[in-house]
């Protein structure tokens, strides 16, 4: 059993937290394995834990906040408001998820924020994505190159719902299990599954309608 | 599997491959949450540290939890300019870091920067002891972030490696009770 030292004085929420850990909820496997014993042993300041966090995390999450809000400007300050949220919270981690779980749960609420308030707003989306690459639509007959094929996928998945476009970042460009991802999400696997499997030959049909070219 | 959905797969893994962070993004958030956390002086240091003296001089009731007490004594003058010089110390100061209490003997290990270990006690010059406590007298004598960490533990912990990182994490997995401070030496 692990040994948790005692907690400092952090309040009740964080005596709860404890507790659960005590209990054994806390998953022995996650890969974050140090930085939630840095959490639980560090009395007051939470600047070190955030900052290892960040260090492992921030590069992944700003990569999904890019391709979910597909707004350079807005997907910075997401990116940041993130990881602000997650030092607020962090003392009330209670291990029953891995603390990347438990990161991109806090992601995926931020970025659906975001593109609700953008949508309110009608704000511009930047396509800045497109501005350097390649004219989608291949010569007659040939095979679409991966180029155009990305470009192409970037543009068809802006134009599926928050929702499914969450579901298959999280599957495919965060590697997350399904599980996970209903954790992340608080919807079940089998709909989780069940939504990325339907996406893709819907994201197929829109590649190949936009380029006019044979994946 | 269908190929050109194994292409849309492959394509979806890489997306966003190449982007990287802004550059400061982690000090944006930092600033940030420096300026959320309520501020707490060094005048409230020695204050912690009579309130543990109590706690030390009463009979203990049951095993007390390990303390972490930093003191940093000004040598020169007290205010300069009248800056009353906020969290942050200056080289030529003093700190008195004293750790006691906790399951199992005490030790303190204070890290330059996260990679140079400064001090290592018992064993480093600067250390002493104070009853079951174990203290430090360090010299600020360089400009960096200090991080101080007092341990205890009822198994033998590995000597630290210079690695805050590696040398907390060997520590926590072999159950030491672990309390950090940090200075900064502007």
């Amino acid at each position: 059993m692990v040994k948790w030292p005692p907690i400092g004085t952090r309040g009740a929420a964080r005596d709860l937290a404890l507790n659960d850990v005590v209990a054994g909820e806390l998953e022995p496997e996650d890969p974050d394995h140090d930085i939630v014993l840095r959490i639980r042993s560090t009395t007051g300041d939470l600047t070190e834990p955030l900052r290892l966090l960040m260090r492992r995390h921030g590069t992944a999450v700003y990569r999904f906040c890019r391709e979910q809000l597909h707004d350079a400007t807005l997907a910075d300050d997401v990116h940041q408001q993130i990881f602000i949220e997650a030092h607020r919270d962090m003392g009330r981690f209670a291990g029953r998820s891995t603390l990347r779980t438990w990161l991109f749960a806090i992601a995926r609420h931020r970025v659906l924020d975001a593109a609700k308030s953008r949508r309110r707003a009608a704000a511009h989306i930047e396509e800045d994505d497109t501005a350097d690459t390649p004219d989608p639509t291949p010569p007659p007959g040939d095979r679409l190159d991966d180029a155009r094929l990305h470009q192409a996928l970037v543009q068809c998945l802006a134009g599926l719902g928050d929702h499914v476009r969450t579901a298959m970042l999280l599957r495919y460009q965060q590697g997350f299990t399904f599980e996970d991802m209903a954790v992340v999400c608080s919807e079940k696997p089998g709909t989780l599954q069940a939504r990325v499997m339907r996406a893709l030959p819907v994201l197929r049909t829109c590649i190949e309608s936009r380029t006019r070219g044979k994946l | 599997m269908d190929e050109a959905i194994a292409r849309i797969e492959a394509a979806l893994r890489r997306l966003g491959a190449h982007t990287e962070p802004p550059a400061g993004w982690e000090r944006r958030v930092l600033a940030h949450t420096r300026a959320r956390a309520p501020r707490r002086g060094w005048w409230t240091v020695p204050a912690f540290a009579l309130a543990a003296a109590f706690a030390f001089a009463a009979p203990p009731s049951a095993p007390r939890e390990l303390e972490l007490a930093v003191v940093r004594e000004v040598h020169g003058p007290a205010m300069r300019g009248g800056d009353l010089r906020g969290d942050s110390a200056h080289v030529g100061d003093h700190l008195r870091v004293t750790a006691r209490g906790g399951a199992g003997p005490r030790q303190l290990w204070v890290y330059r920067n996260e990679v140079e270990l400064v001090a290592v006690c018992p064993g480093s010059p600067a250390c002493g002891a104070a009853g079951d406590a174990v203290t430090a007298d360090l010299a600020l004598a360089a400009l960096g972030t200090y991080t101080i960490v007092a341990l205890t533990s009822t198994t033998p912990l590995a000597p630290p490696g210079g690695s805050y990182d590696g040398d907390l994490a060997a520590a926590g997995m072999a159950g030491a009770t672990i309390r950090t401070r940090q200075v900064d030496v502007r």
